[in-house]
């Protein structure tokens, strides 16, 4: 007969001792696998006289549950062990910089432009867009700028080479426009009353270029038409464009200015409310009621409409926006600048 | 313009400082744009409207501060003695371009002391700007800062016949005018002069000329007192580069009846300070009169369109300051405009002045009362493509943010140098350039960005930039405008890599129609931009909407590009692609059946397009079993690779919609799909 009180000794003190996994199995296949002792014995039962083998067999049973306990907890321990140690291997520096993933940029003119749409969409304004180069009739004739008018200077605006005969006649005369509020007409010449739209688009003024001014910048007009608009609704609506943007209570004012395509015509001031701008008008925009003549340009007839018109910079906004000081840095395409945004 | 607070305060009761009065015309009527103490004095520059002429003068301002104010206006003193002797016997006066010349008026002064100015004049007109000369003309100065009509002095004895005719200049005349320099001007027939019966004296509403000056040894002097043609002078003075204190005021506009009252004030000054006999009467030409207009304005259109609810007593208050209440109904003001105010002609006109006389700042704010939405724009309607388009533009420019591309906004020009490089022949041409740097409308966003990108390549090795925008060809005298989404990109296999992204752009946008061909149509406008062997077109359908390709090895010769740097670049059409993402997407079902993916390796010849093979694996019997065909590796210029040939290995992917495939039917398509690949192209399976 095998000494069962040797090799439950003999077993319980190598499990105690493995020191992997791969021990514990053999260890499992030494004391427990077919061929070992206590399987050899535990077959032999068969062969002995019946009380012996009672007696022998739950001894034998209860030896190899014990082993099997013993080994099931060893194992889950050295599971543990070995997680710990493959968890202290795996170890790495988080503070080390990630692997760097390109992206692009978006230009500040865009990102602010989305933002004033936004503005202006949540009051309900369609956002409307006309061509860059624009008839002499569309951008001056229709907004009630006199021929004589300044403005349509050699030295404001540029003109496009044509023949004597083209130059001649406003509607065929070409210029990249000097404002949006040449879209007004074009607009109103398609569309009755009432309505609200900005339109943003892209500019061209004869001008030396210096910090704060550009031969191209951005401007957006803002029309809104309808049976009794009135200047007090156009301090309203700017009132609550401003407050957005500059996501603070902010005041507005209204001066008195000139325009021929609008009147009464102000110059419009906002309240800067951070930075260096903090507690200075700024100026934003020039406004005011859409002049009749304009109205009658567009086939309206008279009396029969009011509205409000605006110009706002769109470069100004986001210079503000960014503290940019040079308005040459938008067009100038350096990734230096570009990758900020 | 100079105004002096003290000059002021003669004609208007002024109790505010410097600094309060300031405030208000800022807020009500023009820009005070500096204050400077000088003496005793404030000198304030102020910032006239375009429209208000009637401010460009003292007394005028002090009419503003009084309507402001209501405060007491105080009128200039205009009694003078006359003698007995008639001016029409003494001086003629015929204007041949009546146009031009709304108004003359001369008076002739005879035996004036010519002598210096006493020194209150003297100091108001150096505070102001202005030189003292002597006394006759510095009361022509004076009388113009007072009351705004620009004046000048003749010597009498030397108007030759004593006739004086407003003409157009001949061709060939010229004039010296009056300053240090004597600078000599050339004439012509635009330009309108005051000339006696032999030469021109002056150029009118401008500058005086040499020859019939006040001097020293004058006894007699002629007084010009007339009105000019606004646009004439402003043109005028353009075309000559000559902009005096005289043409500035006639540029905005002056009233004719106002050259009567100055040239009153001025005579009153002379006898005063030259002594002197003043003719009787003047020869004066005024055919039309400008008399005060009528103007009738509904009570409550004021307070519709200025949306306050102002009280009729203030209404009253502050019309009556500025114009002549003829009458006032249960409905309507009428007013008489004095002829000064040439801006009001309008009932806005009138609503303008109430309103920023009540005060901009007592009028609140007020949200809009509007239907929330309008009727939804049909699909066929131009509103509907902006809307389409800007959408579209915003999603176009955060796909290829996230592609690594970066937004640069150039300039809509091109130099005459970038003209050039880029053979923009059809490019439209500013008739009046500022530079030679902005001579030409841009033809195409290409020239922009590669001259950016070549910037930038001074800084950085990796640039990556794109633009949206609109580009101009000249068509006959007319311009057609298109707007492009273009992009550059600079590295090695830059073409690949811009490929590879302007693919992954328009599977983002969801067009999965997109094809990269050869370019079909040898007259394609930028064709030339591009490196001629590797470029391709890029269709959707059967519209060609752009091109992707290299930049030409000349260009980046021209620009000075290491030629070793790879430049690629791509140009697209900004409307087809908006149409191509407005085709709405229809849900396929999640395949049912596995697919089977089995991958073929082949040695062809180097000039085989991978296109061509994609084309013959399509035309093979593929039982209509073939999902998807798919490249994944391409090898030449490689010891495995024999020469002249390349390595082009592929997945295919089989499965059907309707039972799932087993092996010997993927086996029969591939047989089919190697049988047509070595038929067809000569390709050696490997």
């Amino acid at each position: 007969m095998i000494n069962l009180v040797k090799i439950e000794k003999a077993s319980l003190q190598d499990v105690s001792r493995a020191k992997t996994l791969t021990e514990l199995e053999n260890l499992q296949t030494k004391y427990l696998g077919r061929k070992s002792e206590l399987s050899l014995f535990l077959r032999s039962l068969k062969d002995l006289p019946p009380e012996e083998r009672a007696k022998s067999g739950q001894i034998a049973n209860e030896l190899r549950r014990k082993l099997e306990t013993e080994m099931g907890n060893k194992a889950q321990q050295l599971k543990e062990v070995e997680l710990a140690r493959k968890i202290e291997q795996e170890k790495i520096d988080v503070t080390a910089p990630g692997k760097r993933v390109e992206h692009g940029h978006l230009h500040p003119l865009t990102i602010v432009r989305r933002e004033i749409e936004d503005i202006f969409r949540s009051m309900g304004f369609d956002i409307v867009e006309g061509p860059e180069v624009e008839t002499e009739w569309y951008n001056f004739d229709t907004l009630n700028v006199p021929a004589d008018h300044p403005a349509r200077d050699m030295q404001d605006t540029f003109w496009l080479k044509q023949s004597e005969e083209s130059q001649k006649d406003p509607h065929i005369h070409l210029l990249p426009r000097t404002h949006t509020s040449a879209v007004q007409v074009r607009y109103m010449g398609k569309h009755q009353p009432p309505f609200r739209i900005i339109v943003p688009g892209r500019v061209f003024r004869n001008e030396a270029t210096d910090a704060t001014h550009e031969m191209q910048f951005y401007t957006f007009e803002g029309l809104m038409v309808g049976k009794d608009v009135s200047l007090a609704n156009l301090k309203g609506v700017l009132q609550f464009f401003a407050n957005k943007f500059f996501k603070d209570e902010t005041e507005v004012r209204f001066v008195a200015s000139y325009f021929p395509y609008t009147e009464p015509s102000v110059e419009v001031f906002m309240k800067g409310v951070s930075g260096k701008l903090k507690g200075r008008w700024i100026e934003m925009a020039g406004a005011g009621m859409v002049n009749q003549k304009v109205f009658k340009a567009a086939g309206y007839a008279l009396g029969e409409y009011q509205g409000f018109a605006f110009g706002m910079t769109i470069d100004r906004l986001a210079m503000f926006k960014y503290g940019i000081d040079d308005i040459r840095l938008l067009y100038g395409s350096d990734l230096r600048f570009l990758k900020q945004f | 313009m100079k105004f002096s607070y003290n000059l002021l305060k003669k004609f208007v009761d002024l109790k505010l400082s410097p600094e309060k009065l300031a405030e208000i015309l800022s807020a009500k009527t023009a820009e005070v744009e500096q204050i400077d103490k000088i003496g005793g004095d404030s000198i304030m520059e102020i910032k006239i409207l375009y429209n208000r002429g009637d401010l460009l003068s003292h007394y005028g301002m002090a009419r503003e501060i009084a309507v402001l104010t209501g405060e007491k206006l105080k009128s200039p003193d205009l009694n003078y003695e006359e003698a007995k002797e008639k001016t029409s016997d003494l001086i003629k006066v015929e204007i041949e371009n009546p146009e031009l010349c709304p108004r003359y008026t001369a008076q002739v002064i005879k035996n004036v002391k010519i002598g210096g100015s006493p020194k209150w004049l003297k100091d108001i007109l150096i505070s102001l700007g202005l030189k003292s000369i002597n006394n006759i003309v510095d009361v022509t100065n004076y009388v113009m800062l007072e009351m705004g009509q620009p004046l000048h002095a003749f010597d009498y004895d030397r108007i030759a016949g004593h006739k004086i005719i407003v003409r157009s200049a001949r061709q060939g005349e010229k004039i010296a005018t009056l300053d240090e320099a004597k600078t000599e001007y050339e004439l012509g027939p635009n330009i309108l002069v005051i000339a006696d019966q032999e030469k021109p004296l002056a150029i009118a509403g401008i500058k005086g000329g040499y020859g019939s000056e006040i001097t020293d040894s004058t006894r007699t002097i002629v007084l010009e007192s007339a009105n000019f043609d606004r646009t004439n002078v402003r043109k005028t003075s353009t075309k000559l580069g000559l902009r005096t204190d005289a043409s500035i005021r006639f540029s905005y506009g002056l009233d004719p009846n106002l050259a009567g009252y100055a040239i009153y004030r001025a005579a009153k000054l002379i006898q005063e300070l030259a002594g002197g006999e003043l003719t009787k009467g003047n020869t004066t030409i005024y055919p039309r009169e400008i008399k005060p207009w009528k103007i009738s304005v509904k009570k409550s259109y004021i307070n519709s369109l200025i949306g306050a609810a102002i009280p009729e007593k203030e209404i009253n208050k502050i019309l009556s300051r500025i114009c002549q209440l003829v009458k006032s109904d249960a409905n309507k003001f009428v007013v008489t405009v004095p002829t000064y105010r040439l801006d009001i002609q309008t009932p806005e006109d009138i609503i303008e002045e109430v309103a920023r006389i009540y005060g901009y700042e007592n009028i609140k704010p007020v949200p809009p009362t509007m239907s929330i939405y309008r009727p939804a724009e049909s699909k066929a309607s131009e509103d509907w493509d902006i809307e389409q388009t800007i959408k579209a533009r915003n999603l176009m420019k955060d796909v290829l943010k996230g592609l690594g591309l970066s937004e640069c906004y150039n300039y809509s020009f091109l130099s005459e140098k970038a003209k050039e490089i880029f053979n923009a022949s059809n490019a439209p041409e500013i008739a009046n350039p500022i530079s030679q740097e902005a001579k030409y409308l841009r033809t195409g966003l290409i020239p922009g960005l590669v001259l950016a990108m070549e910037k930038n390549l001074r800084f950085s090795d990796s640039v990556r930039l794109f633009e949206t925008g609109n580009v101009f060809t000249q068509k006959g005298d007319e311009v057609e405008e298109k707007e492009i989404i273009a992009g550059v990109i600079a590295g090695k296999q830059a073409f690949v890599e811009l490929k590879g992204a302007v693919e992954s752009f328009f599977r983002q946008l969801g067009i999965d129609d997109a094809e990269f061909s050869d370019i079909t149509n040898p007259n394609h406008p930028t064709k030339n931009w591009y490196h001629p062997a590797r470029v391709a077109e890029v269709q959707i359908g059967e519209e060609t909407i752009g091109l992707i390709g290299d930049l030409h090895p000349h260009i980046k010769n021209e620009l000075g590009i290491r030629p070793d740097l790879e430049i690629a670049q791509f140009s697209l059409l900004v409307e087809p692609l908006v149409k191509a993402m407005e085709e709405e997407l229809e849900f396929e079902p999640i395949p049912k059946y596995p697919a089977i993916i089995r991958d073929i390796s082949l040695l062809v010849s180097k000039d085989i397009k991978i296109g061509e093979i994609l084309n013959c694996i399509e035309g093979a019997d593929t039982k209509s079993i073939v999902q998807d065909v798919d490249v994944f590796d391409i090898y030449e210029d490689n010891p495995d690779v024999p020469e002249g040939k390349k390595s082009i290995a592929f997945h295919i992917i089989y499965r059907s919609d309707n039972h799932t495939l087993i092996d010997e039917e993927a086996d029969r398509v591939e047989q089919n799909i190697k049988k047509v690949l070595e038929q067809g192209l000569g390709a050696e399976i490997r």
